[in-house]
């Protein structure tokens, strides 16, 4: 049963097109990721989901709602939370209270203190920058602090925009770990990555997308094995693709 | 020695009152984004609304006033700002001109344009004698209300859920609404604030003058966003800082400037501001945000 289910999603800028009729699902505990250039339309297609972007034409529906034209918070009450490209943390505000204010919509204190130990068990880096004002924070750091305090919303699907951007591969490895563990607690992920070998190493599906179109969707297997699309859009050879899937 | 302490004393309650008319000012500003040009006239209401309600005790006075207040800040936000809250800055800033206006004309269509007295709190306007130097009682209130509601704000912002969330909406409103904050409520909380202040700053300006007309605000809502230009648009702190600034050097140009060029006093502080936007035109404490946005 899909959890997200976008119909003929169109989202324009002006004169610019940037989702052309896309469709897609994400089913309860599934990881669905979402690839393909710069400019493709993978943030606009979140945007409009979250809310952000009103679209053109075409549906988004979340467990049975109607999300086209809904408030943002109203959204984030149903149970989508995001994570953006720049991550957009509060520089001004502290680690801590930038995990708080990711509870804005619950009241349930005992929760909300039980949820700040099990973000600080998934990225254990945190717990002890908690005092420290976030903006002060590394690059790695401000993604993790980024995704607990989507998680702290208590999600239902996460988005999650690009979380490799920007970090040296070892603190990536430290944000997938964490995206895996997500993943094993069965939480619903819509993931953007243009990074294609790590997106693939972590998702169930992906879709391909493509100047607002999606050109292809499949397994990570299957999309490995599809060579020629690999080659086309990020430069990646199909073995090391593969690899990623492994 | 006494007229140094007597010119402190006198330069700390002025700027205390124009402080917290900057910090009423700037607090809408960092939270919203809106240069508020009605806030004078929210003044202006709160020291009219004193004038009505005198006969009673006068804490109860205050409440009423204060609660007047709330009320008109409130509802300017829900009938005038909200509707363009996605709105330019400019827009903005117009609509509170208009806001400004009609609160200042339809007082003068329902009440005439003469200015009243009001013989509000008496008892401050007598002078104290303290360790041999008299100072006016209003000047002591002044100095001690704006360490108490500055400190107040302060600590709201600082240790609250509603003064987080007014950090968050003050430094990324999407990703503020994003994580689900009710900006609508967060920004209330901003318009009530900014009216406490407001009310407060009404019981000192009509005790300290002890008239009133319907233009007062203008004056003040100048000096006021005069201040916050000074400190640093934004920073709460600076706007305290930019409203002690104005009414040191209005206090110390009020004493050094020869009789001759006392009428064009406000000629040498809008100067002052001038030269400041030269030098530093982020202001006194200029904000991270503010910087990325040059």
């Amino acid at each position: 049963m899909s959890l997200l289910k976008v119909r003929e999603l169109a989202v324009q800028y002006g004169a610019v097109a940037a989702l052309q009729g896309v469709s897609l699902d994400v089913s309860s505990g599934e990881v669905v990721a979402l690839i393909g250039p710069n400019g493709a339309g993978k943030t606009s297609l979140l945007s409009a989901v979250a809310g952000v972007v009103r679209p053109r034409a075409g549906t988004i529906g979340f467990d049975g709602q109607d999300l086209v034209g809904m408030p943002i918070q109203k959204i984030v009450r149903a149970g989508i939370a995001l994570v953006p490209e720049n991550r957009d943390i509060f520089t001004k505000l502290t680690v801590i209270e930038n995990l708080l204010i990711g509870a804005s919509t619950r009241n349930d204190w005992d929760g909300i203190a039980q949820d700040i130990e099990r973000i600080g068990e998934l990225f254990p880096a945190l717990p002890r920058l908690f005092p420290r004002p976030a903006g002060l924070l590394s690059g790695g750091e401000q993604q993790m602090l980024a995704i607990g305090r989507a998680l702290m919303s208590r999600p239902r699907l996460l988005m999650l925009d690009e979380p490799s951007l920007g970090l040296a591969p070892v603190v990536t490895d430290a944000v997938f770990a964490g995206i895996r563990t997500l993943r094993a607690q069965g939480m619903a992920i819509l993931l953007v990555e243009q990074n294609a070998v790590r997106a693939l190493s972590v998702c169930d599906r992906a879709h391909l997308l493509s100047a607002g179109i999606v050109h292809f969707t499949g397994t990570p297997d299957e999309i490995a094995h599809a060579g020629d699309i690999d080659a086309a859009y990020f430069g990646v050879p199909s073995d090391v693709a593969a690899q990623g899937s492994a | 020695m006494d007229l140094l302490v007597q010119f402190i004393i006198d330069a700390v309650s002025v700027g205390g009152l124009y402080a917290l008319t900057a910090i009423g000012i700037g607090l809408i500003f960092g939270v919203v984004g809106l240069v508020n040009f009605a806030y004078g006239d929210f003044v202006m209401i709160g020291a009219y609304t004193i004038l009505l309600t005198i006969g009673f005790y006068w804490p109860v006075t205050i409440l009423i006033a204060a609660i007047v207040l709330i009320m008109v800040a409130l509802a300017a936000d829900f009938v005038a700002f909200r509707p363009v809250r996605l709105a330019s800055p400019e827009t903005l800033m117009i609509v509170s001109f208009a806001l400004s206006y009609t609160i200042q004309y339809s007082y003068v269509m329902m009440f005439g344009s003469l200015a009243r007295t009001v013989n509000f709190l008496p008892a401050m306007s007598t002078n104290l004698e303290i360790l041999g130097i008299r100072i006016a009682g209003v000047s002591i209130l002044q100095i001690v209300a704006t360490i108490v509601l500055t400190g107040a704000l302060a600590a709201f912002i600082r240790f609250t859920r509603i003064g987080y969330q007014m950090r968050a909406v003050s430094e990324n409103p999407t990703m503020a609404r994003l994580v689900g904050v009710d900006i609508n409520k967060v920004i209330a909380a901003a318009f009530i604030a900014s009216a406490l202040l407001a009310v407060t700053v009404s019981v000192l300006f009509v005790a300290q003058t002890g008239t009133m007309t319907p233009f007062l605000g203008l004056n003040l809502t100048i000096i006021g966003f005069v201040a916050t230009v000074i400190g640093g648009m934004g920073s709460l702190v600076g706007c305290a800082l930019g409203g002690f600034l104005v009414g040191f050097l209005t206090t110390l140009l009020q004493l050094a400037l020869p009789a001759d060029l006392q009428p064009f006093r406000e000629a040498f502080v809008f100067g002052a501001v001038v030269l400041m936007l030269l030098l530093r035109p982020g202001g006194l404490i200029m904000l991270a945000t503010a910087r990325e946005r040059i």
